[in-house]
């Protein structure tokens, strides 16, 4: 199986604050700048907390909406990147509040081991068949846990900075424990040994 | 003591004054090794000691999420503009001197026959009143041959004059 697709590359920090005063003072190429960089990042943060890729999609374009509003109140002292992701996850958290998606999630997957073909990350043929597996993957982590596991290993935010769940970054060290050993856990009902081995 | 007022530390605060001090510096390596292992066991691996199984669970999740594909971006929204003050000063000047001129205006053809400024509507034609039957005029009585006769409008009352005798033979 080839290797998957590593991460795209974040864009250095230093964009951030240009961007931030362009779009606070209406230059629309500011704000196309922005959402070219940001919509790709802001979707899979949307899609990895809602964990539907539909409803990540809407969930996104309020994200950008929200956080192009309010870009001038962020404080240049704190990182960017954290303080994006804190309104992402407040508002994906209304989001699930409001769709009950985590109780359609219960009742709409439970943990299998039939798929027919095995996943592969980079063919694009596959895509539908992977994005349900991590759809599947990530539902039946508990909130908290797949909060945890979005914030610090898929957006690579310090404990501290995923504090944004407003708990102890000790908390979160628990809770994102728990969550890997989770996903090991679920992992190989939904996706072949051997596509795990290889995408290591 | 109940058991809410218990608390579980309060056992190894005791425990930990009642250990003995290290008699000598060579056993201060052991208790700091046995302090750090303690402390490894309490909390979680950090990424880079995750077990190999972990990390290839991690790494695959990460892959399969950036490869899942993204949705094409939405239509860019309107930039907010902020007012610009020289332009809000501009617009209250303007409507500060609009108002004055409409205040003058409405002051010089104050002397003039005041003009409705909506045309009144037509009133409405008085409805004649419903025909209410006048009292009718009674007539004094008169005598005639048949008998005593009064009318009132179209009713007519005669008293028929019958002698006593003709009754008393019925």
């Amino acid at each position: 199986m080839p290797r998957p697709t590593p991460l795209p590359q974040r864009p250095e920090a230093s964009p951030w604050p240009r961007l931030a005063r362009g779009i606070a003072s209406g230059d629309a190429a500011a704000l196309g700048d922005w959402y070219q960089l940001e919509w790709p990042a802001i979707f899979r943060l949307c899609f990895g907390l809602i964990a539907d890729h539909a409803a990540a999609e809407d969930a996104a374009q309020d994200a950008m909406l929200r956080v192009s509003d309010r870009i001038d109140t962020w404080n240049k002292a704190r990182p960017y990147l954290a303080w994006r992701t804190t309104v992402v996850l407040n508002l994906t958290r209304d989001h699930l509040r409001r769709h009950k998606t985590r109780q359609y999630h219960e009742l709409r997957r439970q943990p299998t081991s039939t798929l027919s073909s095995v996943p592969d990350p980079a063919d694009a043929a596959a895509r539908g068949e992977l994005q349900e597996a991590v759809e599947s993957v990530l539902a039946n982590l508990p909130e908290r846990e797949r909060e945890a596991f979005v914030l610090c290993d898929l957006e690579e935010l310090s404990t501290e900075h995923a504090a944004a769940m407003q708990i102890k970054p000790a908390s979160v060290r628990s809770i994102l424990s728990l969550a890997r050993r989770r996903l090991r856990g679920l992992l190989p009902a939904f996706v072949p040994e051997s596509s795990l081995e290889g995408g290591a | 003591m109940s058991s809410a007022d218990h608390d579980p530390l309060d056992e190894l605060r005791r425990a930990w004054k009642q250990l003995d001090a290290p008699a000598n510096a060579s056993e201060r390596p052991a208790l700091a090794d046995a302090l750090a292992a303690a402390t490894r066991e309490l909390t979680p691996a950090a990424p880079s000691t995750q077990d190999p199984q972990t990390q290839a669970a991690v790494s695959w999740m990460r892959a399969a999420i950036a490869a899942t594909d993204i949705p094409p971006m939405p239509a860019l929204p309107l930039p907010k503009r902020r007012a610009n003050p020289w332009r809000v000063a501009a617009l209250a000047a303007t409507l500060a001197v609009a108002g004055f001129a409409l205040a003058r205006l409405q002051n010089s053809a104050s002397t003039e026959p005041e003009k409705p400024i909506i045309a009144r509507a037509p009133e409405p034609e008085p409805e004649p009143a419903p025909a209410v039957a006048a009292p009718p005029q009674g007539r004094p009585a008169r005598v005639t041959d048949a008998g005593i006769e009064m009318r009132a409008g179209h009713v007519r009352l005669l008293l028929v004059h019958t002698p006593t005798e003709t009754l008393n033979t019925r």
